[in-house]
């Protein structure tokens, strides 16, 4: 498995070695040629990359400090800090933002805890791995939007099963799931458990990379299973289990299929994510404030980075 | 009991305890497409009943049948699916087309400010999707791209192209250099070294980089949801949302309409997972 790394110069050797002997940069030299076959080479993917990211990015970044709204853009003044002063005071940005950060902290434990226990489990498994292993990833690959129109008759207050086995089986009176602001969120939350997908992939990669050695020194010095899972799989893991932290953090904080697809922010928008409100504002809401909108997902965009920062600096596992 | 017997009966003990355990927890994350499956092929009556049943006392192909006869007019679910078998089709083309060519240039050519280029490439990645939506529909208006297949394909490309390049460039990576060089000795050019020569090396990158972008594209919602708004050029993640209201009393309709929403993607992941899982590891830089 090659090892993809950051950096463009990781085959320095096969990279920067001319073609020829001449090192001048002159038509017709070999060096001019190579360099006129790479641009044309990444001029595609360039075109893409300005004209769809780079320049949207920096549109969204001057658009933040006016009150640019779409279907009026003559009247656009720029009104610099404007837009942000406004969103500390906006009570929707406030509800939505908890509302996020409520799924985030509802989302956590399936975005770590519970692929890393399936993780290991898979490690140990013998016959029957790869079974598992795709039986366990499959929902992840399945259309997230699709997948919650499915969730969505399972959590049917009549006659979905959660309701049918609380109700039938235990004789309790099940909420009505997603029409329950108290139930709302935490029901979208527990849509993670089918899918612990990629991170799960992720531990299992890390748990096959333990050298066997490491297991057997310490079970000569007497460790059980437990101890071994404490004392040497956890330690080794934990640069991982960081780094799977903060990217599900970043995630979840993104969120807005599930909200958009079952519930639309209600009940009483009780879980309307701040993404979610977002795009409202820019471009479902009146006359599409996209000024507004653009401060508001650079707002995002700064505790995200804030948060990649952390991740790319303190918590990259060196490999 | 002699120990060596009580260790074979402990291993046997807590071999079955982790198939008991691997079986719940696979049941647990399939029980959402089972319970779709089964619903799917269910007669009418039986789902939507209590007692509920989880598995289908009755198999039947009505759900199935009736999609289809209720389809075949002007039906809106066939133009979802045409839809975005071809824009899936024609992102994983362009995907690996252009993440090969970047790819290749990135690994092998040397060209001025291919550090900075690169970099530029990686600075935007942490940024939340959310930030370029707004923009990104001034410029799809503009382009006269909203509402169309060809404005979702170019957006899914785009989507895919920096993973694409990535996975490619590693490939290439790994293919050794004196093939190209008793190419060029042998008259080559650089383009057919790229075409004849990397590019058929490369395949299995390729593969991967196919897999990604076709369920990149079957499975984006965003952006879809925000770009399209007629059957014309909606695809099946957005368009299960009309067919959900459409559907809304007919909930035997919309669980054969959601299973076969599904199928290319089990069918091309349970397949070629293989080169998925190989992606997943270049995948891993993303963040």
């Amino acid at each position: 498995m090659p090892d993809h790394s950051l950096t463009a110069n990781r085959y320095p050797e096969h990279a920067a070695r001319p073609m020829t002997t001449s090192r001048r940069l002159t038509w017709r030299s070999a060096r001019f040629q190579e360099a006129l076959m790479a641009f044309l080479f990444i001029a595609p993917l360039f075109a893409l990359f300005f004209t769809f990211s780079f320049y949207p990015i920096l549109r969204a970044f001057y658009l933040s400090f006016t009150n640019f709204v779409y279907l009026h853009p003559e009247d656009t003044a720029f009104i610099g800090l404007g837009n942000y002063i406004e969103a500390l005071g906006d009570p929707l940005v406030r509800l939505s933002f908890s509302n996020t950060l409520y799924y985030t902290i509802l989302h956590m434990p399936f975005s770590v805890i519970y692929p890393l226990f399936l993780a290991l489990l898979l490690d140990r498994v013998g016959k029957g791995k790869s079974f598992f292993r795709t039986s366990l990833y499959v929902p992840s690959i399945l259309a997230g939007s699709v997948m919650a129109v499915v969730w969505q008759t399972l959590y049917d207050p009549t006659f979905g099963p959660f309701t049918r086995i609380l109700a039938d089986g235990f004789g309790l009176k099940p909420p009505n799931w997603l029409n329950d602001t108290r139930w709302a969120m935490p029901s979208l939350a527990f849509m993670g458990i089918a899918t612990p997908g990629f991170n799960m992939l992720l531990f299992l990669v890390a748990l096959g990379g333990i050298s066997r050695e490491v297991y057997e020194a310490a079970r000569v010095d007497g460790a059980g299973e437990w101890q071994l899972f404490w004392n040497v799989t956890l330690p080794l893991l934990r640069p991982l289990m960081m780094v799977v932290m903060v990217l599900a953090i970043i995630g979840n904080l993104n969120v807005f299929a599930p909200m958009e697809v079952m519930t639309g922010g209600g009940p009483a928008q009780s879980t309307l994510s701040y993404v979610q409100y977002t795009y409202r504002v820019g471009l479902t809401y009146g006359l599409l404030r996209m000024g507004y909108a653009a401060a508001l997902s650079y707002l995002l965009a700064i505790v995200i980075g804030t948060l990649s920062f952390v991740n790319i600096r303190w918590l990259r596992p060196q490999v | 009991m002699p120990q060596v017997q009580m260790d074979t009966i402990n291993k046997y003990a807590r071999r079955l305890v982790l198939y008991i355990l691997l079986s719940f927890f696979t049941i647990i994350c399939l029980f959402p497409l089972i319970w779709n499956i089964s619903n799917s092929f269910k007669p009418k009556a039986h789902i939507n009943r209590i007692p509920i049943m989880i598995l289908p006392q009755v198999i039947t192909l009505d759900n199935y049948h009736l999609l289809f006869e209720r389809m075949r007019g002007a039906g809106d679910f066939l133009f979802y699916y045409r839809n975005t078998i071809v824009i899936a089709g024609s992102t994983v083309v362009l995907t690996c087309l252009i993440s090969a060519l970047a790819g290749y240039a990135f690994s092998r050519l040397s060209f001025p400010a291919r550090n900075i280029l690169f970099s530029a490439l990686l600075s935007t990645m942490f940024i939340p999707g959310i930030v370029n939506l707004p923009p990104l529909y001034a410029i799809m208006d503009r382009l006269k791209a909203l509402d169309t297949l060809w404005g979702l394909i170019i957006l899914y490309v785009s989507n895919n192209k920096i993973l694409g390049m990535f996975i490619m460039r590693g490939v290439f990576s790994d293919i050794p250099r004196e093939l190209e060089d008793a190419a060029r000795i042998d008259g080559c050019s650089p383009w057919d070294i790229f075409w004849r020569i990397m590019l058929p090396l490369g395949k299995a990158g390729l593969t991967t980089v196919a897999i990604f972008a076709f369920l990149g594209a079957w499975n984006e919602f965003m952006q879809a949801y925000v770009f399209t708004h007629s059957p014309r050029a909606m695809t099946l993640s957005v368009g299960i949302l009309i067919l959900r209201g459409e559907f809304g009393y007919e909930p035997n309709l919309l669980a054969p309409a959601s299973m076969l929403s599904f199928l290319p993607s089990l069918l091309v992941f349970i397949f070629l997972q293989r080169y998925f899982y190989s992606g997943l590891t270049a995948g891993a830089i993303k963040f």
